[in-house]
């Protein structure tokens, strides 16, 4: 091989055939492994089959506490960006103590610290309602942040142009920031996307019946881990792949050069 | 068309812009202002297009006094049209939508459609109507924003160097779209650095140097016999290559 493992400059484009015959014999490969990890001697995949209804289940709830916190998040994230761009200063200090706060604490305390004070505030907390809450407040700050980047990204001429043409500020957003704005946004907020569904396996540490903690039930009630865990990776791939090939076209869609 | 303004001034932070330009002028078509770089007339034509409002003094326009209040600039903007120097278009939206945009949003016109399609079809833009800005040419996108301009029917044109961006070749053809207007009678306020073309086209020229106004006489007189010493110097230096 006299390819290098680290390149200083653009890489000449690989043949076809080295393409073609790299990946077969990844495939092989990967495939060769996986079949004597999942069939080997000792896997109780029959065990595990029996809590299919139950993983099903908790997929789906992880599936609607992702909506649920998707749609949440996009909501706080935009207002946020916007709070801290007002004149009014209280707005623009708070929403940046908001996402200061938030991007400097690990997830894993906010959902502590949601679950157990929750409580003393409102007397009772649901689990859903803590979980959509902690994963909409989570992602809602690193979406604050994508989204000001995105609105600054557009230039102050188009602004003034705006402005000249007679367009109110609100116009001014809905017809020529925002449109503008989603281009340099859509990439960062699939990945915060993907990674709020993957973020949503840690609210198994207040007892949501999610898939991850669905899937840890299962593993204590079979002591078949890999058959437990596997498909609980599977569970979030199938969601977060999507997400990632529908980033892609929208990218495209949104192109234009400036 | 008249312009009268007096006592403008406008610093940015400690940078003095405009310091104290007055003038009164009237004109029939076409008033160009014209002056050394940094001298004030980009500002002061943002002043006059509701843009910029002044630390102090008054703008009296077609015997109106402009109020500097950002509610009642909203309103005086919408009469006026505006073209930068270049990237005033909106490259998200075809050149007919970005005509129609402030047809339909803010003028609400009920035949905005016809009005946008007149418009491209009077600069000869009819075949680029589905394009966006990225696939026209320098010149074609000045065009579209004169045309953009122009589709509200605005009281006047203010256009701040609106070649300054562009190759010689496109220059020449934007320079023949402001020539146009002037025989269609749109009364129209330019910033320009194109001497030959001010001199033909305009019937007044504001010399702008120092954040005041020096001259403003008709332009045979100012470019013949040009009365300041500041003005002298510019045109000669100007007229020396």
């Amino acid at each position: 091989m006299k390819g290098r493992l680290f390149l200083d400059r653009p890489r000449a484009p690989a043949p076809r055939w080295a393409k073609v015959a790299t990946f077969t014999l990844l495939l092989l490969l990967l495939s060769l492994i996986c079949t004597g990890v999942l069939l080997g001697s000792g896997r109780q995949w029959q065990a595990v089959w029996g809590y299919r209804q139950a993983f099903w289940n908790g997929w789906l709830l992880t599936v609607g506490l992702s909506i649920l916190a998707l749609v949440g998040s996009t909501v706080i994230g935009v207002l946020a960006a916007l709070a801290k761009r007002s004149e009014i200063l209280v707005i623009r200090y708070l929403s940046t103590l908001y996402v200061e706060f938030v991007r400097g604490t690990p997830f894993l305390v906010l959902i502590l610290l949601l679950w157990f004070g929750m409580p003393q505030i409102t007397q009772q907390a649901s689990r859903l309602l803590v979980g959509v809450l902690a994963l909409s407040l989570f992602a809602g700050a690193y979406i604050a942040e994508m989204v000001r980047a995105g609105i600054e990204s557009v230039g102050a001429s188009q602004r003034e142009s705006a402005r000249a043409i007679g367009l109110t500020s609100l116009q001014t957003y809905r017809y020529v920031i925002f449109p503008q704005a989603l281009r340099h946004i859509l990439p960062p907020l699939a990945g915060q996307f993907a990674s709020l569904i993957k973020d949503s396996s840690l609210l198994f540490v207040i007892g949501l019946p999610e898939v991850t903690y669905t899937a840890q039930q299962i593993n204590s009630a079979t002591y078949s881990t890999l058959e437990s865990f596997l498909p609980l990776a599977l569970a979030y791939l199938v969601l977060t792949i999507p997400i990632s090939l529908a980033s892609k076209v929208l990218e495209s869609r949104f192109r234009f050069e400036t | 068309m008249t312009i009268d303004c007096s006592g403008l001034a406008k610093s940015f932070g400690a940078h003095h812009a405009l310091k104290d330009a007055t003038f009164r002028t009237t004109f029939d078509h076409t008033l160009a202002l014209i002056g050394p770089s940094g001298g004030g007339k980009s500002t002061l034509m943002r002043i006059l297009a509701g843009l910029e409002f002044p630390d102090a003094g008054s703008v009296t326009v077609n015997g109106k006094p402009i109020e500097y209040t950002e509610e009642k600039l909203a309103v005086y903007r919408r009469r006026i049209g505006v073209v930068f120097q270049s990237f005033n278009l909106f490259p998200h939206l075809t050149a007919r939508q970005n005509l129609l945009l402030p047809l339909e949003n803010v003028h609400h016109f009920s035949d905005a459609a016809s009005r946008a399609d007149q418009a491209l079809e009077r600069f000869r833009l009819t075949p680029h109507a589905e394009k966006k800005p990225s696939q026209l040419s320098g010149g074609q996108r000045q065009r579209v924003a004169i045309a953009r301009a122009l589709a509200i029917d605005p009281e006047f044109l203010l256009m701040d160097e609106p070649t300054s961006a562009l190759d010689p070749e496109m220059t020449a053809e934007v320079l023949d779209v402001i020539a146009d207007l002037r025989e269609a009678g749109q009364p129209l306020v330019l910033v320009t650095h194109e001497m030959g073309f001010a001199r033909k086209t305009a019937d007044v020229v504001a010399f702008v140097a120092e954040g005041a106004v020096a001259e403003c006489r008709p332009a045979e007189d100012f470019f013949d016999r040009p009365e300041t010493p500041g003005a002298r110097r510019f045109l000669e230096r100007i007229l020396k290559y």
